[in-house]
Order: C-alpha cells, then structure tokens, then sequence
C-alpha cells in the first residue's frame, strides 16, 4: 500500500548567483504518474535532486509520508531517483560495469527485484559485463530505466529517460513503464523533453518555469483550458473578450489567438464566425512557458 | 494501436468513443464485459487513469455498469441510450455547424433545406 | 551500515585479490632463488611495504570519486558511507598488514635462508597506522578533487608526504642508534596528516552532493 507523498515547501536552491528554485512548493500524491516538463536550464534535474536528498538547499522543507527526506535512511528507501550515468568521471571515462550498478541496486533498495532486472537485462539486449563508457547514449538511457523499475520503490523518479533512444525504443519504454504501474501501486515522475508522445501516460503533468511549478494539473484538465482561436482579427477580438489571451499571432488579416478559460466561456466561442481547435499538451507548454526571454 | 488516438479531442473522451461505436457495432453486447482499464491502457499506451476516466463516464451515463470485483459490463439497453445521446449531440456537433457554414457561405433557408434534401434522397439511393 | 559494508566489500574484493597474487607471487620469486642484483627483486620487492598503502590509497581515492556516487544516488546516507568507508579503512589497514607480516616471516617458517627480508621486523607496529594516514588522506583528496581539481592536487601531494613517510620509516626503523627519533617523528606526521584529513573527509562528505 502506497500512501507515501512526496512534498517540498518553499524550496530554494542557488547555484553561486544562479537562483534556480525560488521558494517553490510541489506535493506528489501517491500512487500516480506525473510528467514534469520544463525547458532546458530550467532546473529539473536540481529540483528532483532536492526532492530525494541527493542534492543540497538553502531553505525549505522536503518530506516523504511526512518525515524529512535528507539524510533519513527510512525515507530514502522508499525512493529511487534514476538519473543518466555519467559516460566521463572527473574527467576519466566511467569504468563501471554494468553489474556493478545492479549490484549497488540490489544492495541498496529494499524492494529491489533481480529476476525483473535479469528479464529487463535480455529484454533491452544489455550485457553486464559491459562498462559504460563502452555503451551507447541510448544503452545508458536503458540502464538508467532498468534500475529505475527494478529497484520496485514505492516512489520512482526517472530523469530524461529517453534520452538517447529512438522512436521504437521510447514506445517500448512507456509500456514498460504502462506495465509496472498497473502492476504495482508505485508513484513514477517522469522529467522529460519528448512531451506530445509521453502525454498519454500521465495522469498528471507539472510545469517547472522561472524557478516555480506554474502548473500542476491533471493532463486533460490542462488541456481542456485551451484552445486556438482563428478567423478575421476583429471577430476574433470580439469571441476572446471574455477569455485570457495567451498569445496571438498575425497573418494579414488573419489572427490566431490561442485563448485560456472555464469550460462555459470557451462554449461561447461557438457564437462567433471563427475556428475554433484544441491544443495538445506540448502546445499549451509551449504557449505558457516558451517565451523567448532567458531564464531569470 | 496507438495511433488510433489523435489529439483532436481529450484521450478519455476517445475512449468512450470508441466504447459507445463498438456498442452500437456489436463488438460488445449487453452484459458483455467491455475491457479493463488496465486492457485499455496497455493497448492504447494510456494512463489506466485516463482509460477508468472514459470508461466511469460512460457508467454515469448509464452505458456501462461495474460488478465489484469484476469490471465493468454493458448495461442492458445500452445501444439504445448511446443512439439517444447520440442524437442529441447531433445538433450540437452536426447541425449547428452546418447552419453556421451555410449562413457564411449566404445560402438562403430554402437552399440550405434543398440541399439537405437532396442529400437524403441519393443516401437513400444507396 | 550494512548495505553500505556490502556494497565496499564487493567491490573491495577484486582489489585485495591483486594484491594477494602480488604477495604470492613476489615471495615465490624470492624463494625460488631470486637474486639480489635482480632488477625485479629490488623493485617489487623491497617495496613490499608500501604497495599495500598504494593499493588501499588508490582504493579510496576512487571510492570518494565514484562510489560515493552510485551510493548517494541509491539512497544511501551520507553518514552511513562515512563510517562505512571508515570501517573498510580500518579493516583493510589492519588486514595488509597481517598479510605483510604473513609474507615477512613466511621465509623464516619455510626455512628459506637464503630470503632477505623486504624489511625489518620493527617496522612492523607502524605498519598498520601509517598505511591507514596514507589511505585517509587519498579518501580526502578525492572528495576536494570533486569540488576542485586544485585542492584534489594539494592534497595528493598530502598523501604522498605520507606515503614517503610510510617508505621512509621502514628504512630508519631498523637503526636506532643512527636514526633516533626519527621513525617516531615520521608516524606522528602520518598520524597528524591523517587525522587532516579524517577532519577533510567528514566535513565533505556531509555536504556532498551526487554529481
């Protein structure tokens, strides 16, 4: 069973003079698969470091079920956080084998699985003897989700786990990940750039842009705020009165707004002489965080 | 399969979509068992939340209903209620869009009905 | 503690099974009539003592600059790998040592005569401690080398001096009456730099973060 949430509060971290996470609250519910998504440079990675006393910060609180995370032996046993293995450390090539991470794994995590890991193991054609530096990106994304599944913890979180992999192996990913998680009550978060294909297997999906999550939402909730606006400028001004206007763009005499609103005032929509369409989620990301000023 | 999902509209509204169609085709008759979240979600690659989503909308409407324990099944005179909710968004998603394309093309009332007409008569034909 | 002395055993292991063919086999070599103007001899040989300590240091330096790594990434805590790799230190200094003494007397008990030693017997008591200076300032060096490789330098070259106090020692101890203090002041320095870095290694490691 379960029932462990995961949650920061005011969570600051600062690079030097880098204020990466600015007092940013987040609360991951168990038993579900959240997608975070946020642009490169955006602090994903720091933050989910913070999130699993792997990495250090200023101030804040992080606890798991309720108890710290940091330093918590009890905590962090029941969390896996599953990033991409390092092909160069401190400037040597990683020698590690393969083995040697699968058996840190099994050493480690309570709930490790060596025959799910062995099965995991031929599924991807990996062979353990391997060192990393000898496998491909895409063989590294595969060992990262490897131990990510088979560690079985209750609360696993994987960094850009298809990095590196093509199309075929990114949909056999996400069945894998489909698979587990039908099986098993486990929390996954997911961080990741390929957005539009990954949609579909999260329940819920949290933006992290300047510092803070922006947006934390069931995925089709989100979506369902948006839509794309389009016909002759004026009527289309008159249709979004009532509408938050996210963004617009001009072709002539043809604009396209793309609008936000509740379910009642985007129905009024259809009132008016325009087109209206849907956005997936990677253009509502898009539209809320892809403003082409740096990050602050 | 996966590619039966497009992202005109919500995945769990596909769903039921699909569900409702399979309803009407036969696929799945009364007191069937229609496919488990988990089915629906290791087919289609989707979240077992989003298929359940679909798939307790249509129990809301009365399609579908859930055995405890076993899943959820056809109700009886469910191709029945799916044909009614079906007509009534045939307005909404048919008709109303036909009316304001009409309008905006200058089609008069007489022509718009003409052309409806016509149309019925050569579906008939067929 | 467990998981973590789990973890450094399995990897300690291949490590002491190099150095034991090490032993084995230099000892061999000698017994089997190894000449003393022998090139191979004067260099493996006599430098018995210190391999143990290069061996440990090595381990440790990677163990900081690795393991630490793959353990923090896996959950562990940052004060069980402390003490755990405190413990391996202890353990694997101590445990060198047993083996050095083993191969030093191992001619004596076979009858081989004609088998110098690599170094004198009163060098042994020191054995222990300064192999364990040595292996905790190479610990050290490798946690500042993942904030800077300056300070990774600086104090590499704080385990060196150790080292040649280690190898400086086994050579003093034997003559007493030439050396003096001598041998007692080198082990106070390991000790002294030792215990730096013991202090190095605490503080980094509570702060360290997985890179």
């Amino acid at each position: 069973m379960n029932n462990l949430t995961l949650k920061a509060e005011g969570l600051n971290k600062s690079y030097g003079s880098n204020h990466v996470l600015r007092d940013l609250d987040v609360e991951l519910l168990p038993g579900k698969i959240y997608g975070l998504i946020g642009r490169n440079g955006s602090g994903k990675t720091t933050l989910l470091g913070c999130l699993t006393g792997q990495n250090t910060f200023q101030s804040g609180t992080v606890t798991c079920g309720g108890e710290k995370v940091w330093e918590n032996r009890r905590a962090l046993e029941q969390i896996c956080f599953s990033r991409e293995l390092p092909d160069t450390v401190m400037g040597s090539r990683n020698g590690q084998k393969i083995r040697h991470y699968l058996e840190a794994g099994a050493t480690f995590f309570p709930h490790w699985d060596r025959e799910y890991a062995k099965a995991l193991m031929a599924e991807f054609g990996l062979d353990e003897k391997k060192k990393i530096y000898a496998l491909s990106r895409g063989q590294r994304s595969m060992v990262t989700i490897l131990i990510a599944l088979a560690s079985r913890a209750p609360i696993t979180i994987l960094d850009e786990p298809v990095a590196g992999l093509d199309v075929v192996m990114r949909e056999h990913f996400y069945r894998l990940l489909l698979e587990e998680f039908g099986r098993s009550e486990r929390t996954f978060v997911v961080s990741t750039h390929i957005i539009e294909e990954a949609a579909s297997v999260f329940e819920e999906v949290l933006f992290l842009d300047g510092g803070k999550i922006v947006e934390h939402a069931p995925v089709d909730e989100l979506v369902d705020q948006f839509r794309y606006v389009s016909g002759l400028a004026e009527e289309v001004d008159r249709a979004c009165a009532g509408l938050t206007v996210v963004s617009r763009q001009d072709l002539g005499r043809r604009r396209t707004a793309t609008v936000r609103g509740g379910e009642e005032e985007l129905e009024k929509l259809s009132a008016f002489d325009v087109d209206v369409a849907p956005l997936n989620l990677q253009n509502v990301f898009v539209a809320l965080c892809g403003q082409e000023h740096p990050q602050p | 399969m996966r590619g039966t999902l497009n992202d005109q509209s919500l995945i769990y509204l596909q769903i039921a979509a699909m569900i409702e169609d399979d309803i009407l085709r036969g696929v799945y008759r009364e007191e069937e068992q229609v496919p488990s979240t988990n089915e629906l979600a290791r087919v289609y690659n989707i979240n077992p939340a989003t298929a359940g989503k679909g798939l307790n909308l249509l129990a809301g409407e009365g399609i579908l209903y859930k055995r405890r324990g076993l899943g959820m099944f056809v109700s009886p005179g469910a191709a029945e209620k799916v044909k009614d909710k079906r007509r009534a968004a045939f307005v909404q998603r048919y008709v109303a869009p036909m009316v304001r394309e009409g309008q905006s093309l200058g089609l008069s009332r007489g022509e718009l009905l003409a052309l409806v007409e016509k149309a019925m008569e050569e579906g008939a034909d067929k | 503690m467990g998981r973590v002395l789990r973890f450094l055993v399995g990897l300690h292991l291949p490590g002491l099974g190099v150095f034991a063919v090490y032993a084995v086999g230099m000892t061999a070599y000698a017994a089997l009539g190894g000449n003393l103007q022998d090139g191979v001899l004067s260099t493996y040989y006599y430098l018995f003592p210190l391999v143990p300590a290069l061996f440990l240091g090595i381990f440790q330096y990677t163990s900081s600059v690795s393991y630490l790594n793959i353990a923090l990434s896996m959950g562990c805590t940052r004060r069980a790998f402390f003490w755990g790799n405190q413990f391996m230190l202890f353990l694997t200094s101590l445990m060198v040592s047993l083996l050095t003494a083993f191969f030093l007397f191992l001619p004596q008990w076979m009858g081989w005569d004609w088998v110098i030693p690599f170094m004198p017997v009163q060098a042994l008591p020191y054995l222990p401690v300064a192999t364990l200076a040595v292996g905790e300032c190479m610990a050290a060096a490798g946690l500042l080398r993942r904030i800077s490789p300056a300070l990774g330098m600086v104090c590499y070259g704080v385990a060196l001096v150790a080292l040649i106090c280690l190898g400086v020692l086994v050579q003093v101890v034997e003559d007493a009456w030439l050396w003096g203090d001598l041998p007692a002041i080198l082990l106070l320095v390991s000790v002294f730099l030792g215990g730096l870095c013991l202090v190095v290694e605490a503080t980094q490691t509570r702060q360290a973060v997985v890179r």
